[in-house]
């Protein structure tokens, strides 16, 4: 093939890619520019049945759902392995299956970073935090935050933290859904928004914890066969040799070795830097991940489900690569994925299902487009519960009313909650239809790694934090977080407009992240009223809790 | 002044030798992992030279997907060991203390 045509090729790939990359791999959605595609039924008849197959669960965990206990954390009786696999759900989400491919098709090396990023923080989450929080709190990571400060002003900046990472995921996820909507099952974005909205609010005011957990569950195995199955296929083509996978991926690539090393997607290592620690920090400080910890009846049941969880997504990381540089030999390049222009047919991030489809025609072509919208629906129903229950449980009951608040009621609190949260994503979602949604996924990461995690990581494990060093923490990684990221790039120019960003990076958490923590030590050691001295002496209190368990709420069977 | 139970507990050996391994043993994981990874990522960002040579002389795989692949696979088995061990040390341990605390 002529030079030329291969510059072709590369450009249109790169416009795609460009407009996503980290969002989709990091958990957002944004899939950049799309076409509608022509209606494809066997996707749709098997999503059909996935949302039948989800609806019967729904109907089921309802039943099962009669306390806030069993709402938020599923009455502590889910079993280690099923929260494992769910946890595990939550990150092989269509961003990373399409996503990351994406990335690896264009870039090569530097998109690993995204998945090397997320296995550095699961095992690092269950070393340092996993049995803790399941020892000191009882449904959000608030509650193991406020275990001994002043309960009023910590809810409040917790849950800003908290409310400000759920919508701006929920936000990209909207949108990813709606785009991938039209690109896999030809039907209108609108209709796609508002029927995910609608699924997404039966699964949480209906099932609670239990239905989002076995959606999320169900839609993890399909993932993992579908993913495996082209993993293998791609090998079976390559006589199961590693070797050639990659010699042959860098003689197909424009940019040949190139993509064997790092160096063609970032070159700063400032910007290096962020997205390392965004990857591994961000994910700590995830509400609707740290909630599944809860689930389960105790720190042994919290430490096996992390377990379960890193061996899956290890697993699916490892099929990734596979598929990642598979894609670059088999799709780059082949006429039948490629339109006129040289552009890939329905963008960038199409070709993980292009290769599903080279390896496994339209059946499986079906399935794996089923899926990976089941994906969408399994996370927005996860971060919707960790929204409604922030709402409900954190700010409603915990903060707000000072009466006792019965168990119907907060668990009717949390109901409307999510019926607000699933509108507000109608709304966001329409809105943001022709934005570019690129910052919004990598807000939520870095407002997670720059002011829930330092909160919540010091509050466990420093006895001289107080509640003015978790405010003073929680402001400065809260506006710096997104002042950065209104300074840089994807906003700046992006949406804004202007010729040149004023923070030339992506991510901000480079200086958020650890201006947040010095905030929290400056303002804890300053810190001399006797309030923070009775908040310094209970934390002999809470050790003892997070080591032993001593005093939690002890589990119900299903 | 805390409350009593607490302090029992605070106050027993066993409660003490919990405390002391399980908090070295999860401190040297995760101190293990971090590095690794922040190796990795300065690798990327310094060494990107390096990163992109072959690993030996006819191979065309590069000491960073070698690297990226050990990360992936480390992660796991160290998860796996963490649990494997905890739950056969750390679990008894605490079971006993509670008996001795009087606890279930």
């Amino acid at each position: 093939m002529s030079k030329r045509v291969w510059t072709a090729i590369y450009g249109g790939l790169w416009g795609s890619i460009l407009l996503s990359d980290t969002v989709m791999a990091s958990g957002g959605g944004d899939i950049g520019d799309v076409e509608k595609q022509p209606v494809n039924m066997t996707a749709i008849v098997m999503f059909l049945i996935f949302v039948l197959a989800t609806l019967g669960i729904t109907w089921w965990a309802a039943r099962h759902t009669k306390t806030k206990d069993d709402f938020y954390a599923a009455g502590g009786g889910i079993k280690p392995w099923q929260n494992g696999t769910a946890i595990a759900g939550d990150f092989m989400s269509a961003a990373t299956f399409l996503g990351i491919t994406a990335a690896t098709f264009g870039f090569g090396f530097d998109a690993l970073i995204l998945a090397v990023g997320v296995m550095a923080a699961w095992p690092v989450i269950l070393f340092l935090m996993a049995e803790k929080l399941r020892n000191l709190g009882s449904y959000t990571f608030i509650d193991v935050v406020s275990y001994r400060f002043e309960k009023k002003p910590i809810r409040i900046i917790s849950a800003i933290g908290s409310l400000s990472v759920i919508i701006f995921y929920l936000i990209a996820q909207m949108v990813g859904a709606g785009k991938l909507i039209q690109l896999l099952f030809g039907l209108d974005y609108v209709y796609a928004i508002i029927l995910v909205s609608f699924l997404m609010i039966c699964y949480v005011s209906f099932g609670g914890m239990l239905a989002t957990t076995w959606v999320q569950l169900i839609k993890a195995i399909l993932l993992l066969i579908g993913g495996s199955f082209i993993a293998f296929m791609v090998m079976k083509n390559l006589d199961f040799n590693f070797e050639t996978l990659f010699s042959r991926a860098a003689e197909h690539h424009p940019k040949g070795k190139d993509i064997l090393g790092p160096g063609l997607w970032m070159q700063n290592p400032v910007a290096i830097i962020s997205i390392g620690l965004t990857m591994m920090f961000g994910i700590m400080g995830l509400p609707h991940i740290l909630m599944r910890f809860f689930t389960v009846k105790n720190s042994k049941d919290a430490r096996k489900s992390v377990f379960v969880a890193t061996s899956l997504m290890g697993y699916f990381y490892l099929l990734i690569i596979v598929i990642g540089y598979g894609a670059i030999i088999f799709i780059m390049g082949n006429p039948d994925y490629y339109d006129g222009a040289g552009k890939i047919l329905g963008g960038g991030n199409m070709v993980a299902l292009h290769l599903t489809h080279y390896m496994g025609g339209d059946i499986m072509l079906g399935f794996m487009s089923a899926v990976a919208f089941a994906t969408i629906l399994a996370v927005v129903a996860g971060l919707t519960l960790a929204g409604a229950a922030t709402i409900a449980h954190d700010l409603y009951a915990k903060t707000f009313k000072t009466t006792f608040v019965t168990n119907a009621e907060e668990i009717k609190v949390s109901r409307i909650a999510t019926f607000v949260l699933g509108g507000i994503s109608i709304i966001l979602g329409i809105a943001f239809e022709f934005q570019n949604v690129a910052f919004v996924a990598s807000l939520a990461l870095a407002i997670a790694a720059s002011v829930n995690f330092p909160i919540l990581i010091v509050s466990i494990y420093w006895s001289k934090m107080t509640t003015t060093g978790a405010i003073g923490g929680g402001v400065v990684g809260l506006v710096f977080s997104i002042g950065l990221i209104i300074l840089g790039p994807s906003v700046w120019v992006d949406v804004l407009g202007y010729e040149t960003p004023i923070y030339p990076h992506i991510y901000p958490t480079f200086y958020s992240m650890p201006l947040a923590f010095l905030a929290i030590w400056v303002f804890s050691y300053f810190d001399k009223s006797p309030r923070a001295e009775k908040e310094r002496l209970l934390f002999v209190e809470q050790y003892v809790r997070s080591e032993t368990g001593l005093g939690i709420s002890t589990a119900k069977k299903h | 002044m805390l409350q009593p139970d607490i302090q029992k507990c605070l106050d027993h050996p066993k409660f003490k030798q919990l405390a002391k391994t399980r908090g070295r043993l999860s401190m040297l994981f995760g101190l293990i992992v971090t590095l690794n990874y922040g190796l990795y990522v300065l690798a990327m960002s310094f060494l990107p030279n390096f990163m992109a040579r072959s690993w030996s002389e006819k191979s065309s795989v590069t000491y960073g997907i070698v690297f990226a692949v050990f990360l992936i696979v480390s992660g796991m088995l160290s998860a796996g060991l963490y649990t494997w061990w905890a739950n056969r040390k750390f679990d008894v341990l605490r079971d006993e203390l509670m008996k001795d605390l009087g606890h279930e």
